[in-house]
């Protein structure tokens, strides 16, 4: 079962690992990201973020679809992680995903600033609206305890 | 009436009906009286118009009608017997004897003298006893004995040879004793005639008691009183003495010590072993086959071929039963042969051999040889004897000055070409020269010639042929040995180097070949060996190498012969406990052998060999020593000898060459390195290089290489990296499983919990203190890395650094410590808790809401250790972002 869908450009780090995990209940994250699968010194820093009792699993794009529809997730209570909007455009498109939440993305000169800790470019901005057309539930939120911002509301 | 008498004899032999050339059938057939036959027949007789063949009765024969028949004029008017006859007819020579026996004057030469003499002693021999394995021909050897007997005139030729089996009493030995003594008629139940007994029979002849150990105890007892005085009682009458005399053979295949009486060996004075055929050599096994098998072919009437195989297989199986097995397999082939043969020739082939002889044929025999039938004259082993002699006296007689090298080549070469030419016979040839080769390339490595194949199988077809000879050269060689002693001489002081050598084959031959092999063996190899070296005729130099240690001297002798092409050094080694005194006699001995010489070079090595010249027995004599021998010295020295250059001029140009040239090469310690492999590519490699770089303490030395996991893989590779560094271990994410290579992953490294990883691994190139700041170094080192991914405003090097002193700080006011793990996670979370700060995206939520009032202390310590970062930063650290720096650590 999906518990959540999460975009954090730093991927795990202490707020995901345990604010997140606790709240959301769950008992396995999937860190769905192409480049951390073939950087083996990434990977062992988020093995060593994980918290204790959690399944970690690493993979990239295409074989976390694969795994997402495939139905060997579902046994999990699942936290998906992801780096970018546009990671998770491909899951919740192809792995039939209808809820996001917006943790933090990285600012750069090409991206404006949504919210706190959350900034998009315009490419992105589409991508998200075209999920909010879809009716995806589309959330922007720090940790757990933060007041949820709807997108639909901040774009 | 003569001439109807001959036209029947001739009628008759035409048929080939010789036993009715008698007189009885003739008189019956002419229908005249015996008495007027019998007169018409010596008058022919008389009138050498034909011949009596002393058969019983006589047979009488057309000399004429013979001799048209054979072409050949008869010798004699009378014959002993129609084979007799015959044999003369085809040109076989009548066979007297002893003379039937295989190896008569060969391997069983001894003996038959031995039975002569014993026979001869007057008056009437003495009792011997033959002692054999089964089927060694004894019985024959006693028929023979009574042979000779009559034909030497030793007993009368109406006397008789008397043979008793006693085995066949084995059980009955009161029979035996009844039989052999005689006895009186009523002296046991059955004996209802007298009977003289077995030696009255024998009286004036032969007895022969065969399988003697059969013989009871009582009954050799009885016979010692026979043997001693010729007399003795009929069983059931010990009243009178009867009397004959004979001479007496005994035969047996058990130990006579341990088979017979001891008082009744006593009385045996002769006591003769029989070698059992396979002592008797290949030569007579030949002859053996030969004759059994002709006695076959004469016996079926058809020629009998044999296959190589069988001739092989025959040759070489080793028959317990002798020559009585040998019999029995050929007889029993010959009928086997005869049941598949229907032409007028019997092919005996390995198929019709008994099955104990088949089991030791070699399957790849078939194959590999030419299936070749051999008619049987061919196996004779060869009979001109004359040959090999010839070729000796011819060597021996030689003159012995300067052209004797040529002219003994070219006797051998005549002879070598006789035998090659003469290559009509199956034999062991394969084999010697199977072995020769060996030897002689041995040899040829030792001493620098090289022998041409044809003259190796000449040599090989010699000893082959030789030793079918064997006993008629070394009778030859005992009756002449001071002239072949002579020759021996002559070689050894004129050929030296030759004659050693080719006694070294020699030896090599006679110990590897189970052969007897005589002296003109080494001598023959001696004189082949002589156009391999350079004789310079009067000027004769001699050159020696002597070190110290077990075989110094020899092996520099020998791979400077070899490298010379030629044999001039020899070598005297001089093992550590012999001394100079030792050695100067073994050089005497050898100058001794040489005759004259005129150079003598001492090639030595130091101390007290570097006089050795002292103590030479020479006059006249050009001497020159060098010490420090080696081998291109050897060489040097060698090539002058070759060029046949005065000593002086060798010895300077030995001196101009030999100067020390040195090049000196200290190792070098081996470089101790850190190799960082990773499956995933040399990018990841090199970032741990760069975290190991960075990390490892000031003063440490040890160099970091980057290796692609698979090659690294590959065992060359890692050996050579092995070879030129010393690996302290292998850091990476994947192991290469190299035995001999530890391997750390770069997780296990980090966290370095439990076992400690890093002591265990660096302890031998790092002090403790440095162990711990290389653990810390990479920690930190590796945090830095993921704090650059994940800070994207401050400058993540500086931020770290605070970073890391606050909570150094931190865990020194807590009185705690962290674990790395813990650590890791903390630095970068607190990396991105500034840099949420300095942007303000602070946390403004507590999980807990009665957080502070219960952890105020700890809010109190963390702002306490934080403050310089947060007046660095400008920033305020908030409670509710402490929650989480709390919620962390109370997990460690």
């Amino acid at each position: 079962m999906l518990v959540g869908l999460r975009v954090d450009h730093r991927l795990l780090h202490g707020q995901v690992a345990f604010s997140w995990t606790s709240a959301l209940g769950a008992d396995c994250i999937l860190i769905a990201n192409t480049a951390v699968t073939n950087d083996p010194l990434r990977k062992t820093a988020i093995k060593m973020a994980k918290p204790a009792g959690t399944k970690l699993v690493i993979k990239n794009i295409e074989d976390s679809i694969k795994s997402l529809n495939s139905g060997v997730t579902d046994k999990y209570k699942l936290f998906v992680i992801v780096e970018s909007v546009k990671d998770a455009y491909e899951l919740m498109t192809k792995a039939d995903i209808h809820a996001l939440t917006l943790g933090g993305t990285k600012a750069t000169s090409e991206t404006k600033n949504i919210s706190k800790a959350v900034n998009l470019t315009d490419e992105e901005i589409s991508l998200v609206k075209e999920l909010i057309e879809r009716g995806d539930d589309i959330e922007i939120r720090m940790v757990s305890t933060d007041k949820k911002i709807l997108a639909k509301n901040v774009l | 009436m003569n001439e109807k008498i001959m036209i029947l004899i001739d009628s008759y032999m035409e048929q080939k009906l010789f036993d009715q050339c008698q007189a009885a059938h003739i008189s019956k057939e002419l229908k005249i009286s015996r008495n007027q036959l019998t007169r018409i027949l010596n008058e022919l007789f008389d009138e050498k118009k034909l011949i009596k063949v002393k058969t019983n009765p006589i047979t009488y024969l057309d000399r004429e009608a013979l001799e048209r028949k054979y072409k050949k004029k008869l010798t004699t008017d009378e014959y002993k017997s129609i084979d007799a006859l015959e044999n003369e007819l085809t040109n076989q020579e009548q066979l007297m004897n002893f003379e039937k026996l295989i190896g008569h004057n060969e391997s069983m030469y001894q003996i038959v003298e031995k039975i002569k003499a014993t026979v001869s002693y007057p008056p009437i021999g003495l009792p011997m006893l033959f002692y054999g394995p089964t089927g060694t021909g004894k019985s024959f050897m006693a028929k023979l004995t009574y042979e000779y007997c009559v034909d030497t005139n030793l007993i009368e030729s109406d006397k008789s040879f008397v043979q008793v089996n006693c085995s066949e009493y084995a059980n009955n030995p009161e029979l035996l004793t009844a039989n052999l003594f005689g006895y009186k008629k009523g002296a046991f139940t059955g004996a209802d005639n007298d009977n003289m007994g077995l030696l009255h029979y024998a009286d004036g002849g032969v007895l022969f008691l065969d399988e003697v150990h059969c013989l009871s105890a009582e009954c050799q007892e009885k016979l010692f009183l026979y043997m001693d005085q010729g007399i003795y009682h009929l069983v059931g009458d010990n009243s009178k003495w009867c009397k004959s005399r004979c001479r007496i053979i005994f035969a047996t295949t058990e130990l006579p010590e341990k088979a017979l009486l001891k008082t009744f060996l006593r009385r045996i004075p002769v006591i003769l072993t029989v070698p059992s055929l396979a002592q008797r050599g290949q030569n007579e096994k030949l002859q053996l086959m030969y004759s059994l098998l002709k006695k076959e072919e004469k016996r079926i009437g058809k020629k009998i071929l044999i296959s190589s195989n069988v001739y092989e297989l025959l040759l070489n199986h080793t028959f317990v039963g002798n020559i009585g097995e040998l019999t029995n397999a050929i007889q029993a082939s010959c009928v086997s042969a005869l049941y598949n043969s229907n032409s007028d020739t019997l092919e005996i082939h390995a198929y019709d051999l008994p099955q104990a002889i088949k089991n030791n044929f070699d399957l790849s025999n078939i194959v590999m040889k030419k299936h070749k039938l051999v008619s049987l004259d061919k196996l004779l082993p060869v009979s001109e004897q004359g040959i090999i002699l010839e070729f000796y006296k011819e060597l021996v007689s030689l003159d012995r000055n300067q052209k004797f090298a040529l002219r003994a080549q070219s006797t051998i070469e005549d002879y070598f070409e006789k035998l090659i030419f003469n290559n009509h016979k199956v034999d062991n040839l394969a084999y010697i020269i199977n072995y020769l080769e060996k030897i002689i390339n041995n040899m040829t490595e030792h001493y620098g010639f090289k022998m041409s194949h044809n003259e190796l199988i000449a040599i090989a077809k010699y000893i082959s042929e030789f030793s079918k000879n064997t006993y008629i050269t070394n009778n030859w060689i005992n009756e002449n040995y001071d002239e072949v002693n002579n020759f021996k001489k002559y070689l050894s002081s004129d050929f030296h180097h030759e004659f050693e050598i080719g006694q070294e084959i020699y030896q090599h031959l006679k110990n590897n070949m189970n052969q007897d092999i005589d002296d003109f063996v080494g001598f023959i190899i001696c004189i082949c060996l002589i156009k391999y070296f350079a004789h310079s005729g009067d000027e004769m130099t001699v050159a020696m190498i002597i070190a110290h240690g077990y075989s110094t001297a020899s092996s520099i002798a020998e791979a400077a012969n070899r490298m010379l092409d030629t044999y001039i050094f020899d070598a005297i080694d001089m093992p550590l406990d012999v001394d100079v005194k030792t050695i100067t006699r073994k050089i005497n001995d050898y100058l001794a052998h040489v005759g004259n010489i005129s150079n003598l070079y001492l090639l030595v090595d130091m101390g007290s060999l570097e006089e050795i010249y002292q103590g030479l027995d020479i006059n006249n004599v050009n001497i020159a020593l060098i010490n420090n021998v080696n081998t291109k010295c050897a060489l040097e020295i060698g090539q002058g000898i070759k060029l046949k250059k005065p000593v002086k001029e060798v010895i300077n140009s030995v001196l101009r060459e030999n100067l020390y040239r040195t090049h000196v090469q200290l190792k070098k310690k081996k470089e101790k390195v850190i190799l960082c492999s990773c499956a995933s590519g040399l990018g990841t490699a090199t970032k741990i290089k760069d975290i190991l770089l960075q990390s490892l303490p000031e003063n440490v030395k040890l160099k970091i290489i980057t290796y692609d996991y698979p090659d690294l893989v590959k065992k060359d590779v890692y050996n050579q990296l092995a070879n030129e560094y010393e690996i302290v271990c292998c850091i990476g994410t994947l192991d290469p499983n190299i035995e001999s290579m530890k391997y750390i992953g770069i997780q296990d490294l980090i966290i370095n919990e439990g076992q400690n990883a890093v002591e265990v691994y660096f302890g031998k190139c790092m002090s403790k203190e440095q162990i711990a700041l290389f653990e810390k170094n990479i920690l930190h080192n590796f945090t830095l890395s993921n704090v650059m991914n994940n800070i994207t405003i401050l400058n993540p090097d500086k931020l770290l650094e605070h970073v890391a002193r606050a909570l150094d700080q931190l865990q020194s006011n807590l009185h705690k410590r962290f674990k790395n793990r813990t650590s890791f996670g903390l630095y970068v979370h607190v990396c991105c808790l500034v840099e949420r700060l300095v942007t303000r995206q602070a946390i403004t939520n507590f999980t807990d809401e009665h957080f502070k009032e219960k952890h105020q202390d700890f809010i109190d310590q963390v702002l306490i250790s934080m403050q310089e970062v947060q007046r660095f930063y400008n920033v305020e650290i908030p409670e509710e972002e402490i929650e989480y720096i709390y919620n962390y650590i109370i997990s460690d």
